[in-house]
C-alpha cells in the first residue's frame, strides 16, 4: 500500500496541556480513512496539527515527498492539503460565490483544476444560492460550501472534521455519496468522526486514537467485523 | 438656513479627512487585529512629505493632484516597511504589547520628523486656485472644501468596490472575519497583511496631505489625529469602513456646529456622542462583536503573593526610603518622591490591568483629575492640604465610576482605545479651559506648609495606598475579579456580577491614581497638562509591563527602575526616539516583561 501522508512521533497541545503524545499514523493514497475516538481523544487536534494551524512540538509529517511539520498553514495548503473544519468556519460576511473565490487556487502542476461551474454541478444547491450571503444558507448548505470552498484549492488530501455533525439524515446520505465520488476521482481523505455508523458507510480504513495515541489501525471492514474493539476503544 | 448649510458643509469637509485616516486604521485592525497607534504618525508624515513635495511642484491643480498621490504612495511604502520590519514579528503577542510597540513607533517617528523638518509649523503656500470661494446660499464657501467633501464618498466608494469586486478585496474581507481559515485555504498571509498595511498607511498619508491647505504640517498632528481616529473607529465599529464614514460625518458635522454653539466644549461633545453610541450599540454603529481570539496567551497571568525574598527586599527598600532625607540632597529627595508617586500610580494601573484584566491606555486621566482636583481645591477654595489630599481621590474615583459605567463591559482593544480617548479629552479640558486650569501655564503655588514633613506624608500615603490595594486584591473581591477575567462565563454562572466587579476595580484604580496625582501636585507645587499626556499614561504602562504583570512587585520594581531610567534618557536630545527604541526592543525581546523573563530563565 502507498501512503500519501505519514506522521511519526507527533506531539502537540495547547499551553501546558499535551493532547497528542507521540502519535504515528499513515493515510493510504486514494482511500478514505476514518479517524475515530472518544470526545477529547485528540481528533480535532490531530487534524489541526496536520494542516499547520497548531504547530507540532515534536515529530515529523511527510506528505507527498515533502516534510511539512512546522510549515505555516498556507504552505501546507498549497502543497495539496485541504481542511474542512468542524465549525465549518464559512465566511458569513461573504456571498457563497465569494467563499469559493477565497479557496480558489490553480494546481501547482499546471493541470486544469476545479472550476466554479464543476463545483456548482457537484453542489446544485450552492449554484442556486451563489449570490446569497453565506450567513443565510442552511446548515447543510454551509457544510457543503465548506467542502466546496476547500475543493477549489485542488487538494490531493482532504481533512474533514466531523462533517456529519448536526446534519439531517437525508443530507448525510447526499454527503456520503458525494465524498465517495471525490474519492473515486482520486482524492485521499481523513474524516474525523464520532458517529461509527456514518464512518462505516463511508470509510475504507480506520484509525482509533485514545488519549493522544493511535491504539488501533486497520480496515473499516475489520473494525466492523470485531464489535468488541469499538466497544472497548470507543465505548459504543 | 445659510448658517445651517455652511456649517453642515464645513462639517462634511472635515469628515472627509477624518474618514480617510480612520478608514486606514479600521482596515488594518480588521485584518491584522493590531490597533496601530502609529497611524496618526503616518498621517503626520503624509502632511510633512506632502509639504516637501507640493512646495517643489508647479502650483496648478493637476500637479497638486499628482503630488497628493505621490505622498500617499510614499506613506504606503513607509507603512509596508513598518509592517515588514516590526509588526510582522508581533502578531502573536498580547494586544497590549502590540499597542505599546506601535506607540514606540510614534515616539521614534515624532523625533525623526523633528530631525528632518525642524520644530516649526510648515503651512502650505496657497496658490490662487486654492483660495477660491464659491457662493452657496449667499455665503462664501472655500472651493477646496467642496473638493474634500467629494473625496470622502469617492474614496469610500472606491474602497467598497475594491473590497467587493476584486479577489484581493474578497480575501481581505475573509481575513477580517477568520484569518486562520484563510491561511488554511492556502493564502499567503504575509503578502495580504503587508498590502493591507500599505493601503491603510497610504490612506493616512492621503488624509494628512489633504488637510494641508486648511492647516499646516506640524508635530502635534500625530496624537491629535490618532485620538479622533480612535473615536471614529470605535463609534463606527472596528473593522467597518461604512461605519467609519458614518461616524466621521456624525462627528465632523457635530464639531462644526459645536464650534459655533458651544465653543471650547467640542471634545466633551464628541465624548458624549461616543458614550451614547456605545450605550446603545456597544460595538459601534456598524460593528459586530469580533470576539477575543487571543485569550490563551493572557489566561496564564497568575497572581502570586510575595515570598520571603520579596518581603525582605521590600523591607530594605522601605528602610532606604525612610532614611532618604538623611542620605540624599534636595535633588535626590525629589527623585525619591517621584519614585513613591510612580509606585502608587503603577500599582493602581496594575489593579486595573492585572487582576481586573482591563487594559488602559489613558491612566493619566485619573492621575490628572487627582492632581488638578487637589490644586484647584487648594487654590480656589483655600482647602487645607489634608482635605485636598482626601478630596482628590474621591473626585478621580467618581470620574472613573462615571466613565467606567459606560466602558467596563467592553473588551480589551475597545477599552484601551476608549481610555485613551477619555484621557485626551481630560487633557484638552486642562489645556482649553484657561480660566479654570490656567491652560498650558498650569496651576501654580500649591505647596505643602512643611516640605520636609511632606515627604513623610507622601511616603505614608503611597506605601499605605499600595498596601491597601494589595489587601483588596487578595480579598474575596480580588479573587472574584480574577475569576471573571480568566473565565467570564463560568464566573457569571457562579453568581458573580462581573460588570459590578469590574466597575468597582476601575473606580478603585482611578481613585488610587488620583491620590498619586494629588501627592505629585503638592510635591511639585503645581499641576500641568503634561500630567495627563499620552506619554504619561504610557509611562505607567511601561512600568507595569517592565516589571511584569503577574504580581504587585512588578509595577513597584518597574516604577523605581523606570523613574531612574527616565531621568537618564531625559538628559539628552531626542529622548523620545531613545525611549521609543527601548519600548520596541522591550516588546520584541521580552514579551513577558522583565519579571517574566527572569522567571523563565530560572
Amino acid at each position: 500500500m502507498t501512503y500519501l501522508l505519514e506522521a511519526s512521533g507527533l506531539s502537540a497541545g495547547y499551553g501546558r496541556a499535551t493532547i497528542l503524545d507521540g502519535i504515528a499514523c499513515a493515510l493510504p493514497a486514494g482511500a478514505i480513512t476514518a479517524l475515530l475516538g472518544r470526545n477529547g481523544a485528540g481528533k480535532s487536534t490531530l487534524i489541526k496539527t496536520l494542516i499547520g494551524l497548531l504547530p507540532p512540538r515534536a515529530g515529523a509529517i511527510r506528505f507527498a515527498g515533502h516534510e511539512i511539520a512546522g510549515l505555516p498553514p498556507w504552505r501546507i495548503a498549497r502543497l495539496g492539503i485541504g481542511y474542512v473544519p468542524e465549525e465549518r468556519r464559512i465566511f458569513t460576511d461573504l456571498t457563497v460565490a465569494e467563499n469559493l473565490m477565497v479557496g480558489a487556487r490553480a494546481p501547482d502542476d499546471g493541470q486544469p483544476g476545479w472550476t466554479t461551474a464543476q463545483i456548482f454541478a457537484l453542489f446544485p444547491n450552492l449554484a442556486e444560492r451563489a449570490h446569497a450571503s453565506a450567513r443565510q444558507i442552511s446548515g447543510g448548505e454551509q457544510q457543503m460550501l465548506a467542502i466546496a470552498r476547500t475543493l477549489m484549492g485542488n487538494p490531493r488530501l482532504l481533512l474533514l472534521d466531523e462533517p456529519s455533525e448536526g446534519l439531517a439524515p437525508v443530507i448525510v446520505d447526499e454527503m456520503i455519496a458525494m465524498l465517495a465520488r471525490l474519492r473515486d476521482g482520486g482524492i485521499t481523505m481523513l474524516v474525523a468522526e464520532q458517529n461509527l455508523a456514518f464512518a462505516g458507510r463511508l470509510a475504507d480504513h480506520a484509525l482509533i486514537i485514545e488519549t493522544g495515541q493511535v491504539t488501533w489501525t486497520g480496515t473499516m471492514a475489520a473494525l466492523q467485523a470485531a464489535p468488541e474493539i469499538a466497544a472497548l476503544r470507543l465505548g459504543v | 438656513m445659510s448658517f445651517f448649510l455652511t456649517q453642515t458643509l464645513t462639517g462634511l469637509a472635515s469628515a472627509s479627512s477624518l474618514f480617510l485616516v480612520a478608514a486606514g486604521l479600521t482596515v488594518i485592525f480588521g485584518v491584522t487585529r493590531v490597533v496601530n497607534f502609529a497611524h496618526g504618525s503616518l498621517c503626520m508624515l503624509g502632511a510633512f512629505i506632502g509639504w516637501s513635495i507640493l512646495t517643489r511642484l508647479p502650483r496648478d491643480p493637476a500637479w497638486f493632484a499628482l503630488g497628493v498621490l505621490a505622498t500617499a504612495a510614499a506613506t504606503a511604502l513607509i507603512g509596508a516597511a513598518l509592517e515588514i520590519g516590526l509588526l510582522r514579528r508581533i502578531y502573536r503577542a498580547p494586544e497590549l504589547f502590540q499597542l505599546l510597540a506601535t506607540f514606540g513607533v510614534v515616539l521614534v517617528l515624532a523625533d525623526a520628523t523633528l530631525w528632518l523638518w525642524g520644530p516649526n509649523d510648515l503651512p502650505l503656500p496657497r496658490p490662487p486656485w486654492l483660495r477660491q470661494f464659491v457662493m452657496i446660499a449667499g455665503s462664501r464657501f472655500p472651493l477646496f472644501d467642496l473638493v474634500l467633501i467629494a473625496i470622502g464618498p469617492l474614496v469610500l466608494g472606491g474602497l467598497l468596490l475594491v473590497f467587493h469586486r476584486t479577489r484581493w478585496g474578497v480575501l481581505v474581507r475573509a481575513a477580517t472575519q477568520d484569518r486562520d481559515m484563510v491561511a488554511a485555504l492556502g493564502v499567503d498571509q504575509r503578502l495580504l497583511f503587508t498590502s493591507v498595511f500599505a493601503l491603510g498607511a497610504g490612506l493616512a498619508g492621503l488624509g494628512g496631505v489633504l488637510a494641508l491647505p486648511a492647516g499646516s504640517a506640524n508635530l502635534q498632528i500625530d496624537l491629535a489625529v490618532i485620538t479622533e481616529a480612535f473615536v471614529i473607529v470605535v463609534v463606527g465599529g472596528l473593522g467597518s469602513i461604512g461605519g467609519a464614514y458614518l461616524a466621521a460625518v456624525l462627528i465632523g458635522v457635530l464639531q462644526a456646529f459645536g464650534v459655533v454653539v458651544l465653543p471650547g466644549a467640542t471634545l466633551v461633545l464628541v465624548f458624549v456622542v461616543m458614550a451614547v453610541v456605545l450605550v446603545v450599540r456597544p460595538y459601534g454603529l456598524l460593528g459586530r462583536d469580533r470576539g477575543q481570539s487571543r485569550t490563551d496567551a493572557e489566561a496564564v497571568i497568575l497572581q502570586r503573593p510575595a515570598g520571603p525574598w520579596q518581603i525582605t527586599a521590600a523591607g530594605i527598600g522601605l528602610a532606604l526610603f525612610l532614611a532618604a532625607p538623611l542620605l540624599v540632597g534636595p535633588f535626590g529627595m525629589a527623585i525619591a518622591t517621584e519614585m513613591l508617586v510612580a509606585m502608587l500610580f503603577a500599582a493602581s494601573l496594575h489593579v486595573m490591568m492585572g487582576p481586573g484584566g482591563m487594559p488602559s491606555f489613558g491612566h493619566a486621566a485619573w492621575f490628572g483629575i487627582g492632581a488638578y482636583g487637589a490644586a484647584l481645591l487648594a487654590q480656589n477654595l483655600a482647602t487645607p492640604m489634608p482635605l485636598a489630599l482626601a478630596g482628590a481621590p474621591i473626585l478621580a474615583g467618581l470620574a472613573a465610576f462615571a466613565v467606567g459605567a459606560f466602558i467596563v463591559r467592553l473588551s480589551g482593544v475597545y477599552l484601551a482605545m476608549l481610555t485613551l480617548a477619555f484621557a485626551q479629552i481630560v487633557w484638552a479640558v486642562a489645556v482649553q479651559f484657561v480660566g479654570l486650569t490656567g491652560g498650558d501655564n498650569g496651576v501654580l503655588g500649591v505647596w505643602p506648609a512643611d516640605p520636609r514633613g511632606f515627604y513623610y506624608v507622601a511616603l505614608a500615603l503611597c506605601v499605605g495606598g499600595v498596601l491597601v490595594l494589595r489587601r483588596i486584591m487578595f480579598s474575596p473581591f480580588g479573587f472574584a475579579l480574577r475569576a471573571g477575567r480568566d473565565a467570564p462565563a463560568r464566573a457569571a454562572a457562579s453568581g458573580i456580577d462581573m460588570t459590578a466587579h469590574r466597575l468597582a476595580a476601575f473606580t478603585l484604580s482611578g481613585a488610587a491614581a488620583g491620590l498619586a496625582g494629588a501627592i505629585f501636585t503638592y510635591s511639585k507645587g503645581s499641576a500641568f497638562p503634561t500630567y495627563i499626556s499620552v506619554s504619561h499614561s504610557v509611562d505607567a504602562l511601561i512600568m507595569v509591563l517592565l516589571g511584569g504583570i503577574g504580581s504587585l512587585a512588578g509595577p513597584i520594581i518597574g516604577a523605581i527602575a523606570y523613574t531612574g531610567l527616565f531621568d537618564l534618557l531625559l538628559a539628552s536630545d531626542f529622548w523620545r526616539a531613545r525611549l521609543g527604541a527601548v519600548i520596541i526592543a522591550l516588546v520584541l525581546f521580552f514579551p513577558a516583561g522583565l519579571a517574566g523573563w527572569a522567571e523563565r530563565r530560572r
